[in-house]
């Protein structure tokens, strides 16, 4: 989808999610995660805003998450919401006989002793790495101990086996690595060589996995793609950011690769993400937004111009859609004085939202009203009708909340 | 949009403060055009 007329709001997209869900219920619907903590941050907060507006409504969810992140992220808010409900099951790790059966019924031949003892005992339990660790060592030939090559971790593990891809492969797999949504059609475009030779060398070594006709490729295990990205150097990764934004047509993916693969800051590219990053709000995409708005700020050659303050004030605007209250704050604190008056309305708007304090709230919206007020009379009425209704309904003071939303109106009539 | 919300929040207070005129204050937001643009209809006053 490109730019959309009508703005897609993180309200409205949240509503479509729960009203889908809702719908879908009445016949059994399962929502599964499988490793929450590698979801994105935007849809990971959709699900979280359907767990808590869907907990009286009979959607089952199944979630599985790395130890160490079950409080928080989605499972976190179904503990909060569904209490009770909820059923945990910690799973532990597989005890060491279990591991080295694994092992040999995967990788059969002859192991010593010593090699798979010392190859489960760094597997820790876990038998993902009990499986790369093998493949890496059986791969280099280390199974019998007399020229032992056993990788110290997984990551070691898992880099062994993209390096032994070959060089052109692993550029293509690094590419893939880079990209959202990889695709062959894509990889042709960003890489040398025979790429179609390098993504089959890929999907036979298991690195990649393909789902025709589902034209994108995906990696067997995120960890695999974590670690080809690891594996290229910061000029490196730029270069292949850059070419891949080239050869996107989607903008607002373009805007994010040549942002990342920028060496310094570059005005033309700035505004170029600062559009992307409103493409992307507009699309309900809150946390890629985010860190678009950010992006266009830093890549912007004169912060204090004009157009440098404009990106630096949307982007704890963007932040404070994400829901990333304690950013706002820090960016508000360290601008206030700073901020030019023309941006300034917009800057407090932003600080008043992440106000804890009811009084302190109103006090910045009033404010935030003064500078808007003229200057921006739509963005002054929208300020001015919700602190009219925190004066008049949550403080209960009546008199002044009518005085602010008559205020509100004369702005919203000046438009 | 902007104004709907701004009327809406005028005559809710209106209604709180017992404002005879409150009805038609709310009814004058309402007949604004525009309504099914309004992002969040549950802001918007005759819902």
């Amino acid at each position: 989808v490109s730019a959309v007329a009508v703005p897609v709001t993180e309200t409205l997209l949240e509503r479509a999610v729960v009203g889908v869900l809702r719908e879908l219920a009445a016949a059994g619907v399962v929502v599964a995660v499988d490793d929450e903590q590698w979801l994105d941050a935007d849809t990971r907060r959709l699900l979280q805003a359907a767990v808590v507006r869907l907990a009286a409504v009979p959607v089952r969810w199944l979630v599985s998450v790395r130890s160490g992140h079950a409080d928080r992220g989605l499972a976190g808010v179904l503990g909060h919401e569904l209490g009770a409900r909820v059923t945990r099951v910690d799973l532990a790790g597989l005890g060491d006989a279990a591991l080295t059966e694994l092992v040999l019924g995967r990788f059969p031949g002859r192991w010593s002793s010593g090699v798979l003892r010392q190859l489960v005992s760094l597997a820790a339990g876990s038998p993902y790495a009990a499986l790369e660790l093998a493949r890496e060592t059986a791969a280099c030939g280390g199974r019998e101990g007399t020229a032992v090559h056993l990788p110290s971790t997984l990551a070691g593990s898992l880099r062994g086996r993209l390096k032994r891809l070959g060089a052109q492969t692993l550029a293509v797999v690094q590419a893939a690595a880079l990209a959202a949504a990889p695709t062959r059609a894509l990889l042709r475009a960003v890489a040398a060589g025979p790429v179609e030779v390098q993504v089959d060398a890929a999907l036979e070594a298991g690195v990649l996995e393909a789902a025709p006709p589902d034209p994108v490729l995906r990696f067997s295990h995120p960890l695999l793609r974590e670690a080809a990205d690891g594996m290229l150097t910061g000029p490196g990764r730029r270069r292949v950011h850059r070419v891949i934004g080239a050869a996107l047509d989607d903008p607002v993916e373009a805007a994010w690769h040549l942002a990342r693969g920028a060496d310094e800051p570059d005005e033309a590219l700035a505004g170029q993400v600062e559009q992307a990053a409103g493409n992307a709000a507009a699309r309900g995409a809150a946390a890629r937004a985010a860190a678009l708005a950010r992006m266009a700020a830093e890549l912007t050659p004169a912060p204090d111009s004009p157009q440098g303050w404009r990106r630096r004030v949307a982007w704890p605007e963007k932040l404070h859609a994400a829901g990333e209250y304690e950013q706002v704050r820090r960016l508000g604190e360290q601008w206030v004085l700073d901020v030019p008056v023309s941006l300034r309305g917009r800057l407090t708007e932003v600080r008043a939202h992440v106000e804890a304090d009811v009084e302190g709230m109103c006090g910045l919206l009033a404010d935030a009203f003064e500078d808007l007020a003229g200057r921006d009379p739509a963005r002054a009425a929208v300020v001015g009708s919700e602190l009219c209704l925190y004066i008049g309904v949550l403080l209960r003071r009546l008199g002044e909340g009518r005085t602010r939303a008559a205020a509100a109106v004369a702005q919203a009539r000046s438009q | 949009v902007v104004l709907r919300g701004a009327l809406g929040a005028d005559g809710y207070l209106a209604a709180m403060a017992g404002d005879a005129d409150a009805g038609e204050r709310l009814r004058e937001a309402v007949r604004l055009p525009g309504l099914t643009d309004t992002p969040n209809p549950y802001q918007a006053p005759e819902t």
